[in-house]
């Protein structure tokens, strides 16, 4: 083989969004980095839906731009509708969801790698991970060349093995069109991971063209739409709306008819795929009491003729998904321009992964994005600027960048991966974090900002107006507490809005708390203020109370959460651990109690255990200390 | 490594009376040192589990006789504590425990802690923490139906109880997390009534808990009375008819009783503490001035008072002054010496009020049970009866107590139209209040202090 050898500080392996934001962060942080990818006008590819945020994802999404990633501010450029879900509802919960160019979203994010001057771009297929005395030295690939560097980020999302489903046929392929990554799983399993399969899947991709939108109801986004980017100015997008339609029985007569061509429902299929985005065949099996689904038409960008079809993830044949679709209202001539289709692909098991993202096995070899098992671009993207800063900060010799489940969904998303057992991909909700009401997206850059602006990823300015900003926010609350209202200023308002009237002179803060009553209305008593500071005071009188709750809880927690636990340590030496604990204790290789505490099957018994244990640890040690000098 | 591999020792059986005593060690060389200090017909290594072996306990060093024994042998895992186990039962009475006791320790294993045991137990994962705790009740427990509602506690009744009704707020907080997160999708969403019905349910369970889990504490702990009245009105011999047994001394000379004397019945199954006093009576006596003390403390830390008065003879200024002492109090007025002519008068301290009466005989035995009675009905324990898992512990109750809170909360939230996300948080918070019940989500503090509560030996 002929052999080319090239030296970097850091190899990313995958174009994806996980790449996409490891490459950029690493080589901003000033590494020498390589991105390797199957296909370099590929990169950035939205390989599902045409979509950037929704619930939960789009606090990760503010998240990594607090941090100072890509992902918010190429969505607010590319984007063609901005629609904030969940405004019924507080605002932990608000979740800004964008349509994206699918086109353009590429082209901004290659443009953006292209023009940074750290990164070195390379196409090729990388199938083995080059490692020496359980360090990482390298990749090589089919190609033929080899590049050395100090760590490696793999993310290669679903490439690992992949296996494309239609119908009964399939056919190795890391996503349509474009070849797997084959020997890479090998390589991986030879090192000794233990790989699992996981399954997902799109749906059929439809000619605009042939669409008949004259019954069918049209969804805008919001007139006054919000963005993700800090950096974003000026933003007024012009947006285009899609399209709402259903199922109908017919189409479920269909589907039913042709179980014995899914691959799915044939056994075909061995991954398992994600309980909240199932394939309409399996929606139609499992509920069969629904009479029809929703159906939402998302057009593919502004200049295509692609629409993509959200809610009919389908491994069917083609001819069949052809025959179900025309049943479908306004789909009545359609014209498919890719069939749907099922994807199984391989995934390294989390819990072979630090909270850094490094595996436990390789030293300086990190995984992100779907190989975790994640599924989702913002997860992946998530992971990968994670994964980029910690490849830097380990080249540095520098403390490793964790966040805890307080501090940032991305917290709750790698802690979950390294300590639950991933049994279907992971995707973020905001019910997985238990302190929902401290992490929200208006709140991101509050929490994490100071992080992106340490490692240099995020410019001094932005931390200047978000510190002027905070500050101006808690001025006016304690103003707002101490601006006492007779019952005679404020009544009228109480009873236009159908609130109770108050009999006793009250802090303007008081009332304000009362769900009904929000800061427009009592702006007469007030005085005008800024919009964005507003909608921020607002937050807190709500909230008033319960994020008081919430941070005594995580001052509870800390003690086991700072509590550090031994990395070699083998637990089925302890005894009265149960079996199952301490095999899965051993697997998992926790860093603290806290995150001990949150494996599934480690009871709370085996939790006090260790913690006896590790209070005898310690009289041990400083036994042996004092032993020492007696010997001396 | 210091390890809970080391192997404990103690003596199980409480100390004092007692036709037998049962010392118990547990750990890896338990049957190590049943070898070394006992000699019997079977080698305790070599006996099947769950065995009993007659033989004696010998002094490994000076090959002295202590006493003749039943040596139970129980291996590892289906043992109290999970662990090798040995039970040795020797003679009653203080001194042939002890000497076993000190003869194990010297063969190099050590004394139990405070709650070692059912600690070791609970680490072993043979026990949840309700049931750990009903451990110690059962070897508080006074009386035989606050054994029953131990043993029920320990066969998990009240865990299966607690999950029950967090299984339902884990569905409720289920379908409020899905309006949460599934809001893009055309889901159901809970109307605010059935969300208001659940948690009404469920506040209404615990609250039926609460009612009878203070009833059952009752049970445990029982209830004090301290007897008061002046001199010589019998309140000894009361004293004595209640217990059925001569304990405080009895004589015709007022001002015997120099002390608190207590003791404990058992009305209807709940134990019951009765205090004897000395009265109020003004005294140079060093010895009464000490009684009279005690009586007033015995005042204070009793739930209520039984007020004495001696029938045959009219109320007196003395019984008038000790009445206005203690009528701030819960008392019931016992009238005794009812065998003789009745001259006593009681409306004339009563003022109007209405108080329970009771005329007895202490000496003859008469109108005790009527007294019984009274007793049970002013500390409220006529209905009390205890079949299934009910919460016997203050921690309990204070969990069930702070997951009722956290439902009102939630109820109020719900009410007021408070956004899902704050009604959630606040079943979250039941949640866990329920799951440190059995132990499912207890942080380090609660559990240091539970074992703290265990008695040694068990």
């Amino acid at each position: 083989m002929n052999v080319t050898t090239e030296k970097y500080d850091c190899i990313v392996v995958g174009g994806g969004h996980a790449g996409c934001e490891a490459v950029l962060s690493a080589a901003r942080m000033g590494l020498n980095t390589l991105l390797v990818t199957i296909k370099i006008d590929k990169i950035g590819q939205m390989s599902c839906n045409p979509s950037v945020g929704g619930l939960a994802k789009s606090h990760l999404v503010f998240e990594i731009d607090a941090l100072g990633g890509e992902m918010g501010f190429i969505t607010d450029k590319t984007g063609t509708q901005f629609r904030m879900l969940n405004t019924s509802k507080g605002a932990a919960v608000w979740s800004l969801r964008a349509q994206v160019d699918r086109i353009l979203y590429r082209e901004e994010i290659g443009k953006v790698i292209e023009n940074e001057k750290n990164i070195t771009l390379k196409e090729g297929i990388v199938e083995k991970i080059l490692s020496y005395n359980g360090k990482v030295v390298g990749v090589t690939t089919k190609e033929g060349m080899e590049y050395r560097a100090k760590t490696v980020i793999l993310a290669t999302g679903t490439f690992l093995n992949g296996l494309i489903h239609i119908g009964l046929e399939h056919y190795p392929a890391g996503r349509v069109d474009e070849p797997p990554a084959v020997g890479l799983s090998h390589s991986l399993e030879q090192i000794g991971f233990s790989l699992g399969r996981l399954k997902t899947g799109t749906s059929a991709r439809i000619s605009r063209k042939s669409i008949d939108f004259s019954n069918l109801m049209p969804q805008f986004g919001d007139d006054y739409p919000e963005h993700f980017c800090m950096r974003t100015e000026n933003f007024q997008p012009e947006q285009i709306p899609c399209y709402l339609t259903t199922t109908n029985d017919k189409m479920h007569k269909i589907i039913l008819k042709n179980l014995d061509r899914s691959p799915l429902f044939t056994g075909a299929i061995k991954g398992v795929g994600p309980k909240y985005c199932p394939s309409i065949e399996d929606k139609v099996v499992r509920f069969p009491e629904r009479k029809s689904h929703q159906v939402f038409l998302e057009p593919d960008g502004k200049t295509t003729d692609i629409f993509y079809i959200n809610g009919l993830s389908s491994s069917l044949p083609s001819d069949v998904q052809n025959e179900m679709l025309r049943t479908i209202k306004g789909l009545e001539n359609v014209d498919i321009i890719k069939p749907g289709y099922g994807i199984e692909y391989d995934f390294v098991y989390p819990m072979q992964i630090f909270p850094t993202l490094e595996t436990k096995k390789v030293n300086g070899l990190f995984l992100a994005g779907q190989i975790n098992g994640t599924s989702g671009y913002e997860e992946a993207a998530a992971q990968g600027i994670m994964a980029g800063i910690n490849a830097v900060l380990k080249i540095r010799g520098e403390e490793p960048f964790i966040l805890q489940r307080d501090k940032a969904y991305i917290g709750v998303l790698i802690d979950d991966l390294i300590t639950k057992q991933i049994k279907e991909p992971y995707r973020m909700f905001t019910s997985l974090a238990e302190y929902r009401l401290l992490l929200r997206q208006d709140n991101a850059d509050s929490r994490l900002l100071k992080y992106g602006h340490n490692f240099g990823l995020v410019k001094k300015k932005y931390l200047n107006r978000l510190e002027k900003r905070d500050k101006e926010v808690n001025r006016s609350i304690e103003k707002l507490k101490k601006t006492n209202v007779l019952p005679r200023q404020i009544n009228k308002i109480l009873k236009k809005k159908k609130s109770s009237e108050t009999h006793e002179t009250r802090p303007l803060f008081q009332i304000l708390k009362r769900p009904e009553i929000s800061i427009i209305d009592i702006q007469p008593l007030t005085g005008t203020i800024d919009p964005d500071i507003a909608k921020r005071i607002e937050i807190f009188a709500k909230y008033d109370g319960y994020i008081e709750k919430q941070e005594q809880e995580v001052k509870r927690m800390k003690q086991l959460e700072n509590t550090p636990l031994p990395l070699d340590f083998d637990y089925t030496t302890l005894k009265g651990l149960s079996k199952e604990a301490a095999e899965k204790l051993n697997a998992v290789k926790p860093i603290t109690l806290g995150q001990a505490s949150r494996i599934s099957g480690v009871r709370t018994s085996d939790i006090s255990l260790l913690m006896v244990h590790l209070k005898r640890m310690k009289s041990d040690i400083r036994y042996q200390k004092t032993e020492n000098r007696k010997s001396n | 490594m210091v390890s809970d591999n080391d192997t404990i020792v103690a003596i199980a059986t409480p100390s004092g009376a007692g036709g037998i005593s049962v010392i118990r060690v547990s750990g890896n060389d338990a049957f190590v040192v049943a070898e070394k200090i006992f000699k019997g017909n079977s080698s305790p290594q070599e006996i099947g589990s769950h065995r009993v072996i007659y033989g004696k306990i010998v002094d490994p060093v000076t090959d002295e006789d202590i006493d003749k024994v039943l040596l139970t042998v129980m291996r590892s895992p289906k043992t109290y504590t999970g662990e090798d186990t040995i039970e040795i039962s020797c003679h009653g009475g203080i001194v042939p425990a002890q000497r076993i006791l000190e003869t194990c320790i010297s063969t190099g294993i050590r004394m139990a802690e405070r709650g070692e045991f059912t600690k070791r137990a609970f680490l072993n994962g043979k026990l949840d923490l309700a049931q750990a705790e009903a451990i110690l009740d059962i070897f508080s427990a006074k009386t035989r139906e606050g054994l029953r509602g131990a043993l029920y506690q320990l066969d998990g009744l009240l865990s299966k109880k607690i999950k029950i009704l967090k299984d339902s707020l884990v569905s409720l907080q289920c379908d409020i997390e899905l309006s949460l997160d599934f809001a893009d999708e055309d889901i159901y969403v809970p109307e605010k009534g059935s969300v208001l019905e659940k948690i009404n349910s469920t506040i209404d369970i615990i609250n039926e808990l609460i009612k009878k889990g203070k009833s059952a504490s009752l049970l445990r702990d029982g209830a004090s009375a301290a007897i008061i009245g002046k001199p010589n009105v019998g309140k000894s011999s009361l004293l004595n008819a209640l217990l059925l047994e001569e304990r405080a001394i009895v004589t015709p000379v007022p001002g015997t009783t120099r002390d608190v004397i207590d003791g404990w019945i058992n009305i209807n199954g709940i134990p019951l503490k009765i205090c004897d006093t000395c009265g109020f009576q003004d005294t140079e006596n060093i010895i009464e001035t000490i009684g009279i003390e005690k009586t007033k403390e015995a005042m204070e830390t009793t739930s209520f008072s039984l007020f004495v008065t001696d029938g045959s003879l009219e109320l007196e200024k003395e019984d008038r002054e000790i009445f206005t002492r203690i009528k701030k109090k819960p008392l019931i007025i016992v009238i005794n010496k009812v065998d003789l002519p009745k001259r006593v008068n009681i409306s004339d301290i009563v003022n109007g009020s209405s108080y329970p009466i009771c005329e007895v005989s202490a000496k003859e035995h008469t109108g005790i049970e009527q007294l019984n009675e009274e007793i049970l009905k002013l500390i409220g324990a006529t209905e009390l009866k205890i079949d299934e898992g009910i919460p016997t512990r203050t921690r309990h109750l204070d969990l069930l107590s702070r997951a009722k809170k956290c439902l009102v909360n939630a109820n109020i939230g719900v009410s007021e139209n408070k956004s899902p996300e704050l009604i959630a948080l606040d079943i979250k918070e039941a949640l866990n209040s329920l799951g440190e019940i059995i132990g499912e989500v207890t942080p380090k503090e609660i559990l240091d202090k539970i074992f703290q509560e265990f008695c040694i030996g068990k």
